[in-house]
């Protein structure tokens, strides 16, 4: 069974792009389309890493990043943040909020496999 | 006037339940000031049921001015304010079709990609030439790659489906071919 990523987004076609990078390359994939989808799913299953856009209509990826990381069980999932926004204020919004790390969008597939392989400890940050 | 004055000045209030009985009721007025005192409290206001209530109020007031001094808040810090403004622009729908065509204009791609979202996802009469608009014309691949799904979605025709085909001439992107890919096939190509 390959680690578990949890792809929190609103636009079906960019969750769509992720599952089928990541399931190609022995991960499994489950999605959220907003904030409020993705803490119950957060709550109910056990992930290895969290992906999240922040601007979400109902529930920003900062919302989500905020009450994983005020939870005991979930704080120490990962989280990759991949947003358009790109400002400097956006991604101390994201890193305060709990993530481990900020990426803008869009995002080629051999990058978005070494956030993944690096935050769910397949490969080392230098590997 | 003076009941207009009173509930600005409660939109200040320490106790939240007056701040949120305020901004209900300043969705019965339509002056400039109260737009202006709503706009600010969505802003600033630390509640989000307070937030909400402000919502609600500038629908219900929903004239273009409402649309012009909302549009200023998609360039918040908070994203909340930001989704927040983007949800009025959508209800407001034709009445702020001035305000958002020029959004779509905006120098910032962020301001741009909510536009596309407020379009998209909004009640706007012809929102599929509009989106074709950016697709054909926005130098940004996130904001093209956000109004090639929305047409995917609410698009179908043959200008539309030819918009997509552009897009593969003008970016080489791995995720935009893959959204202009997933946006014909929903339109059953």
């Amino acid at each position: 069974m390959g680690k578990k990523v949890l792809v929190i987004d609103d636009s079906s076609t960019v969750r769509s792009y992720y599952r089928k990078i990541l399931e190609a390359n022995g991960f499994a994939v489950a999605e959220a389309i907003n904030a409020y989808e993705g803490i119950e799913k957060a709550l109910e299953e056990e992930f290895d890493l969290y992906l999240v856009d922040i601007n979400m209509t109902k529930g920003t990826g900062i919302d989500f990043l905020r009450e994983v990381r005020s939870n005991p069980e979930l704080v120490a999932v990962p989280a990759a943040v991949i947003s358009t926004e790109s400002e400097e204020k956006d991604v101390e919004l994201s890193l305060s909020a709990g993530a481990n790390v900020h990426f803008i969008k869009p995002l080629k597939p051999e990058t978005l496999l070494e956030i993944c392989r690096i935050l769910t400890g397949e490969v080392a940050a230098d590997g | 006037m003076e009941e207009l004055s009173r509930l600005i000045e409660l939109l200040n209030s320490e106790d939240e339940m007056e701040r949120l009985h305020a901004a209900e009721e300043l969705g019965d007025h339509t002056s400039s000031e109260a737009i202006l005192s709503l706009v600010s409290c969505l802003e600033k206001d630390e509640s989000r049921v307070v937030q909400e209530a402000c919502v609600a109020s500038l629908c219900r007031i929903g004239t273009e001015e409402v649309a012009e001094e909302v549009a200023k808040l998609l360039r918040s810090s908070d994203p909340y304010v930001r989704n927040a403004a983007s949800e009025v622009l959508q209800l407001l729908g034709d009445r702020a079709r001035h305000v958002v065509e020029l959004l779509l204009r905006d120098p910032d791609p962020d301001v741009r990609t909510l536009a596309v979202r407020v379009v998209g996802e909004g009640q706007f009469s012809n929102a599929s030439a509009l989106l074709r608009s950016v697709v054909l014309n926005d130098p940004d691949a996130n904001v093209v790659a956000s109004a090639v799904e929305y047409l995917g979605e609410i698009g179908g025709s043959s200008e539309d489906r030819d918009a997509l085909h552009e897009v593969r001439a003008r970016f080489s992107d791995p995720f935009l071919e893959y959204a202009v890919e997933t946006a014909l096939r929903k339109m059953g190509e």
